[in-house]
Order: C-alpha cells, then sequence, then structure tokens
C-alpha cells in the first residue's frame, strides 16, 4: 500500500468518525430523536423511580440545553373603579352603560379582611394588594347561558385588554363544572405565577385572576437543570397517592408565590402538571420544589 | 499537489476529531467563567480560638479583710480583660495531672485557710477542653483561684468539684496580675429582702417639692439601713405602723440559683452614642449563599430587602437588622453536643457578619432541636440592651436554623456622668411595677443590673441611656431610668 492509498484510507476513517461524533454531539445537545449515547441509564432510573412514586408519563420530556435567567416582576397596580369599566365593557359591549358601583368595605371572612368589596351590576369584584382578584358573576338564568361554553369565556378574557398576555393553559373539570386555566406570558416564555381561572360552574362562574408587572431579566440567562435530573428530584419529594397519577405535561417557565412587596425576582421553574390537578414547580436552578 | 492536500485534510480531520471528542467527554462549555466560591475568603472576621469563645459573666476578687463585701468585674471592663488573661494563662495549667476529685468538705477546708480568691463565674458554662485540651471532661460554671504563699490553688466546679495545687515561684508580677488595681466593691443579695415602698414615694413627692407627713418611727434612715443589712435584708426604711405597713412592704425572695451582686460603691455612668455596625451586605449575601447567583432578590414594601433559594431565606431590614431562616434544618433532628454548638456558633458568627469588640456569649439554651445562643455588646461593664439588639442564632448539625444580628457599636459619651441611684430605690420602683400586675406581697427577684438601654434614635447614631434592669418572675424584664427611675 503506498502513502497515497493510506491517507484515503485514513481520511474516510476520521471523516467518518467526525460524522458519527456530531452526530452524538447533536444528539447531546437534544435535536436528535434517539436516546444520547450513555443516557440509557439515567432513563432507566428514571423509568424506576416513576413506577416507585406509581406515576406514569405521559408527555415528552423536554430535550436540550435550556437557559433561562432571574426575572424580575414587580405587583400589578389598578384602580377597582377601572377594573370594573373593563369587566363591565367586555360584558355589555360598551362602555356607555356606566355600571353603578357600590363599594362594600372590607371583606367580612375571616383571613380576607384585606380584600376590598365592589358590586356593580349583579357583579361582584373583590380586590386585594397582594393578592390575586375575583370577579363573581350573578347573571339572569338565561344571560348565564350565553358565558357558560368555553369559547365564550376565552372571548371574554380576550376583550380585557390588561389580560392581552395570558393565553391558554389548561382545563381541569370536576361535578361542579369545568374550570378554564390561562397563563400569562413574557417574550413567549411561561409566567406561571400570572394566572385566570375561569370557572364556568353553573349557579356562580366566576374570574380569579392574579397579574404581575414584568420588569425585566435580572441578570446574563444561564444553563438550567436538565428536565429529566427536575423530574429526578421531584419525585424523591413526591409523597404519592392513593391512585395512580400521571405525568401530563412538563414545562419551563417561570413561578412565583404572590408576595406583598415592591419588586422581587423569581426563578425560572419546571413546572409538572398531573392529571388529577395537582401542581408542583420545581426551582429549574436549584432542583428545589418552589412552595 | 493532490498528496499536499490530502495531508492538509487528514490533519484537519484529526484535529477535528480530537476536538469533538473533547467536546463531547466534557460537555460544553459554560456560557460565562463561574468564579468558584472560596468558604475562607467569606469570613467577615477570622474564627475565635477555643479560650476566647466564653468569657466568664463576672470575675469576683475577694480578700480576707473586706469579709462580706467582694470586688466584681463584669464583661467589657478593662480590669475584667486584664484579669481575664492572667486567670486563663493559670487555669491553662490545670490538667488531668494536677486536678483530682474533691468533695464539698474539702473545698471547704481550702477556701478557709484562703487569705484570697479570684472566681470566674461561668454563665454559660465553660468546656474545660476550650483552656486545656485533653482535659477532664468537665463543663465549668466557677473557677477559683486560691492564692497561698508558694503555691496557689485551682478549684473548678462543674457537675462535680475538681482541685489541684500548683507549686511556682509567686513572684510580685503575677500577684499583681491576679489582683485587681482598682476598687469595685459589690454586695452579694440572698435570702428575703423587704422593701418599703413608702420610702420610694416620699422621697419622690419630697423631689417634686409637695408636702409630705412623715408616717416613719423616727428611725433614722441610714441607720435603719444598717439594721436590716445586717439581717441580711434590705432595709425597711420609714416603716408604716400596723396595716399600713402591710400595704406598704414587698418581699422580694433572691432566686435560690441567683447570685445577684449589686455595687456598694457609688456607680457613675452617662449616656452613651452608639451607631448601627455597617455590615457588607453582599459579603453577607455570599457568605449565607454559597453561590449567590442562586439567591434572588425581594425588595419589600418596608425597604427590606429578603433573599431567598427557595430552602432558606436572609432579610435585611432597612435598620440594618439582619435576619435568617432555614426551615427546612428544623425538621432534621441530629444531636449536637454543646462544645460543638459552641465552637461552630463563634465560627459561624465569624462567618455572618464577624466579631466586633465587646461582644460575649450571654446565653446557651439547649433544646430540642439545637442550641440557642445569644451574644450582647458590653460597654464599661454594662450590656446594650433593647429591643431586638443583640445577636441569636440557633444551631445543630446540620448548621444554622436562625440568626438574628443587631449590633450597635460606642461612638461617644454624652452629657455629664452621673450616679445610679441605690438599687434599694430601683428595686422598690419594679415592685410597685410589679404589684399593679399581681397585687400579692411578694415576688421572686431573678436578677438585677446595670445596663444601657437604647433609648431614642437619631439618623445614623442611637442614644443609649444608662438603666437599671430588673427581673422578677411573672413579667418582663422592667428597665429603669438611671437618674428618674422611670420605665424605658
Amino acid at each position: 500500500m503506498n502513502l497515497s492509498r493510506a491517507k484515503t484510507v485514513l481520511i474516510c476513517t476520521f471523516l467518518a468518525l467526525n460524522i458519527f461524533l456530531c452526530y452524538q454531539l447533536w444528539q447531546d445537545q437534544g435535536s436528535g430523536k434517539f436516546e444520547p449515547f450513555g443516557q440509557k441509564e439515567e432513563i432507566t432510573k428514571l423509568e424506576s423511580a416513576l413506577l416507585n412514586a406509581g406515576l406514569t408519563l405521559e408527555t415528552n420530556l423536554p430535550r436540550g440545553t435550556e437557559h433561562a435567567a432571574y426575572l424580575m416582576v414587580k405587583p400589578w397596580t389598578f384602580s377597582p373603579r377601572e377594573l370594573i369599566f373593563c369587566f363591565w365593557e367586555a360584558l355589555e359591549g360598551s362602555r356607555k352603560t356606566a355600571p353603578e358601583i357600590k363599594h362594600a368595605g372590607r371583606s367580612a371572612e375571616k383571613g380576607w379582611e384585606d380584600r376590598a368589596v365592589y358590586f356593580f351590576g349583579r357583579h361582584e369584584l373583590i380586590v386585594s394588594r397582594a393578592g390575586p382578584a375575583i370577579l363573581n358573576f350573578h347573571f339572569k338564568e338565561e344571560e348565564a347561558k350565553k358565558i357558560y361554553t368555553e369559547e365564550q369565556a376565552r372571548q371574554l378574557v380576550s376583550k380585557i385588554f390588561f389580560l392581552h398576555d395570558f393565553v391558554p393553559d389548561y382545563t381541569t373539570s370536576d361535578e361542579k363544572g369545568k374550570v378554564l386555566y390561562f397563563r400569562q406570558e413574557y417574550e413567549g416564555c411561561p409566567l406561571y405565577a400570572g394566572y385566570i381561572s375561569f370557572s364556568l360552574f353553573e349557579r356562580h362562574p366566576s374570574v380569579q385572576f392574579y397579574r404581575l408587572e414584568v420588569v425585566g431579566f435580572a441578570e446574563q440567562k444561564r444553563e438550567v437543570i436538565p428536565s429529566s435530573m427536575a423530574l429526578l428530584r421531584f419525585l424523591e419529594r413526591y409523597e404519592g397517592s392513593k391512585n395512580e397519577e400521571s405525568i401530563v405535561d412538563f414545562s419551563l417557565g417561570y413561578y412565583t408565590r404572590e408576595y406583598d412587596a415592591q419588586r422581587w425576582e423569581i426563578p425560572p421553574v419546571w413546572r409538572i402538571r398531573l392529571n388529577n390537578g395537582e401542581i408542583y414547580y420545581i426551582n429549574a436552578f436549584t432542583g428545589n420544589p418552589e412552595i | 499537489m493532490m498528496e499536499k492536500i490530502k495531508s492538509g485534510v487528514l490533519a484537519f480531520l484529526i484535529i477535528l476529531s480530537m476536538g469533538l471528542t473533547y467536546r463531547l467527554w466534557f460537555g460544553a462549555p459554560p456560557l460565562e467563567e463561574g468564579i468558584k466560591p472560596k468558604y475562607e475568603d467569606a469570613y467577615f472576621t477570622a474564627p475565635l480560638s477555643l479560650e476566647e469563645i466564653i468569657a466568664p459573666a463576672e470575675i469576683i476578687f475577694w480578700k480576707e479583710e473586706e469579709k462580706e463585701k467582694e470586688h466584681v468585674f463584669r464583661r467589657g471592663e478593662k480590669e475584667f480583660v486584664r484579669l481575664l488573661a492572667a486567670g486563663t494563662s493559670v487555669l491553662k495549667r490545670a490538667d488531668k495531672q494536677i486536678l483530682s476529685r474533691i468533695n464539698d468538705s474539702e473545698e471547704e477546708a481550702l477556701l478557709k485557710t484562703a487569705s484570697s480568691k479570684i472566681t470566674f463565674n461561668f454563665s454559660p458554662v465553660l468546656p474545660l477542653n476550650f483552656l486545656v485540651p485533653g482535659a477532664t471532661a468537665l463543663d465549668v460554671h466557677r473557677a477559683d483561684i486560691i492564692l497561698e504563699e508558694r503555691y496557689y490553688h485551682i478549684i473548678l466546679e462543674g457537675e462535680d468539684k475538681f482541685a489541684g495545687r500548683i507549686f511556682m515561684n509567686l513572684n510580685e508580677q503575677l500577684l499583681n496580675n491576679l489582683v485587681p488595681q482598682r476598687s469595685s466593691l459589690h454586695h452579694c443579695l440572698s435570702g428575703v429582702l423587704t422593701l418599703d415602698l413608702a420610702e420610694l414615694t416620699c422621697r419622690e413627692l419630697q423631689e417634686k417639692g409637695r408636702e409630705i407627713i412623715p408616717q416613719g418611727t423616727g428611725l433614722p434612715a441610714d441607720e435603719a439601713k444598717k439594721q436590716g443589712q445586717a439581717e441580711g435584708k434590705i432595709s425597711a426604711v420609714n416603716p408604716a405602723k400596723g396595716n399600713e405597713k402591710e400595704e406598704t412592704s414587698f418581699s422580694l425572695i433572691v432566686a435560690n440559683n441567683s447570685k445577684l451582686f449589686v455595687p456598694v460603691e457609688e456607680m457613675q455612668a452617662g449616656e452613651i452614642l452608639l451607631k448601627k455596625e455597617n455590615v457588607d451586605k453582599e459579603q453577607l449575601v455570599r457568605a449565607f449563599f454559597f453561590d449567590p447567583s442562586m439567591a434572588r432578590r425581594i425588595e419589600e414594601r418596608d425597604g427590606a430587602v429578603f433573599f431567598t433559594d427557595g430552602e432558606k431565606g436572609l432579610r435585611i431590614y432597612p435598620s440594618g437588622l439582619v435576619e435568617y431562616t432555614a426551615p427546612k434544618l428544623e425538621r432534621v433532628f441530629t444531636p449536637v453536643s454543646y462544645s460543638t454548638a459552641l465552637q461552630k456558633g463563634a465560627e459561624y458568627l465569624g462567618l455572618y457578619g464577624g466579631w466586633l469588640p465587646g461582644i460575649y456569649l450571654v446565653r446557651a439554651e439547649g433544646q430540642s432541636e439545637g442550641y440557642r445562643l445569644f451574644w450582647e455588646t458590653f460597654y464599661e461593664g454594662l450590656p446594650i440592651r433593647g429591643e431586638r439588639v443583640g445577636c441569636e442564632m440557633a444551631i445543630n448539625e446540620q448548621g444554622v436554623l436562625f440568626y438574628q444580628r443587631n449590633f450597635y457599636q460606642f461612638i461617644e459619651e454624652v452629657g455629664a456622668r452621673q450616679a445610679f441611684r441605690p438599687f434599694e430605690e430601683a428595686l422598690c420602683r419594679a415592685a410597685l411595677i410589679y404589684k399593679k400586675t399581681f397585687p400579692g406581697s411578694e415576688g421572686i427577684l431573678l436578677g438585677i443590673e446595670p445596663v444601657y438601654y437604647l433609648s431614642s434614635g437619631g439618623k445614623g447614631t442611637v442614644k443609649a441611656t444608662p438603666a437599671w434592669s430588673v427581673s422578677i418572675s411573672g413579667m418582663d424584664t422592667i428597665y429603669l431610668h438611671w437618674q428618674t427611675l422611670e420605665s424605658l
């Protein structure tokens, strides 16, 4: 074999090796559909942990390396009067017929003392400084039928201008009726802390919502823990349930509990939603549960 | 030419394969270079040596000639620091070879022949191995050094009593070091103290220039006082007659386990100006969260800043008060020994804000979840007290569960120094307050001591007023202005 042929053979060999290595890297970064090389053990570990917890995975785990940063938020401030006009406009289709607003003072219910109650038309609005706002509808029977459909509930939300950054999230239903959940979004990223829960209960439909004002990212984006690790950390703490449950949603977003603060940073989280309605948040930087 | 291209391509492919293998093996490089946290850099002040962790609550010097009276020196006094240094150098020699167990009668015999003695009262107790490595396992609450002509005795009291005799050349220097250079005579309260509350009322009325009708028996006040002291009681000056006496007299029983020293001589003090310690917030966050990038910031409406990583939280109030909680650790029950808790506590204090001059450990409480340690700042023998002043730390084997720090530093004395009102008057005033809540005729006295009490605040500075601190069972500690005896 002469030197020239030897070079050709070596070029072919290294070319093949490089193609293989590139493919592995591509898989490792989560762009491929097949199991990355060396992750079989991790998958076995996950499967065994899921089995022990009595859970099944009904959704694909996001793959690849995700990057995120703390998000700086502040409470959304609003005037109850303005809020009422917006709701009235969405409900009645016009601002011209201004409703009569009656301020009923602070809520008498225990633990709700910091909330103020307003009545307008046949509806009731309960607002608080740091918590969610609640709108209770009191329709006449024939009117109620109009809003009992999911589609009309969505339309109503879309008509309210300050809820423009909310998108449909998921729906739950039980014997009382359906509840539609919307979530806030920021630059295409879910902000689970901001939510609307639209209860389509026959007797007492209501909307509960909590909105945050986003100041911006608090730092440069950095790598978050992989979804598989977040799932393992969740399973380590999951206390289980009597029934066999399944994970129906596993996604990355931002979450915080409601604070009565001036502004605060909120962490990226892996949200794990079960079919029974339970939701868990795992901090995507530390792997610790967010309560 | 073709061969050269082939060589070039082959070389490129070889280098590329090496690069790809490296990347696959070690993963992608981080987006930004993280700074490896250095634990040792996080300390505000260097950790203390073992012997510095606990200082005695008081040093008491007694000599035969002065009988019932003793010289008492408290934390923060220059004389206290000097005597402690001298005493520590002596106590360090109390190793296993020297010490032997003694009983009460043997101790009594030793004390009988003593002409002078210096006592170190440890509260909290001192693990002996902090002073003498490898010493007998003993938590010392009292250490006596009895000076004889050619030797001295050491008596250590904990759960058991140990004594040892050390022969040495008692040169002038050592003797001088163990003898106070100034007088600080105190009297130890014990038994039942009978207070005449009418006396205080009369005196206050006199001070206000109002006409009063004396109720006394004609016995001069000083004489009556002397009589009472001879009986081991506080004098019942101007005792009222019959039923009136019962109404105006009040008995305070000194708690059995308390040794309450009150000054015999006039005690001078003046108001002092303090400033809040300035703790570097960034360094503090780094100390609590080894990777500060994991701690997120919450700016609260009251101006406080809260840092949390979801498991532990650090709150820095606008006043500078620092509060840290790690609720997860509260659920971990791992026993921690007393000496380990003290060592860890001292280490963490150096890490979480540092040691300031005049800080002393004043209390160590054993609890189910570990130990709770308390530090206070002292100025010239008087502790600086006030609402949420000082430092509190709850600790277990896993680390710190709770930490609250609010130290003040001395700037200067303001105003003239004046004498404290006599302790008897302070006790009467406290008894009057006590009687309003508990209308009985007696109470248990848990403590009485002169302190500085944080009163009014200015911009960046705070004024502390000298005060009598009186603790009676069933009530919060009462702080009385050193001049007016008004409740602070």
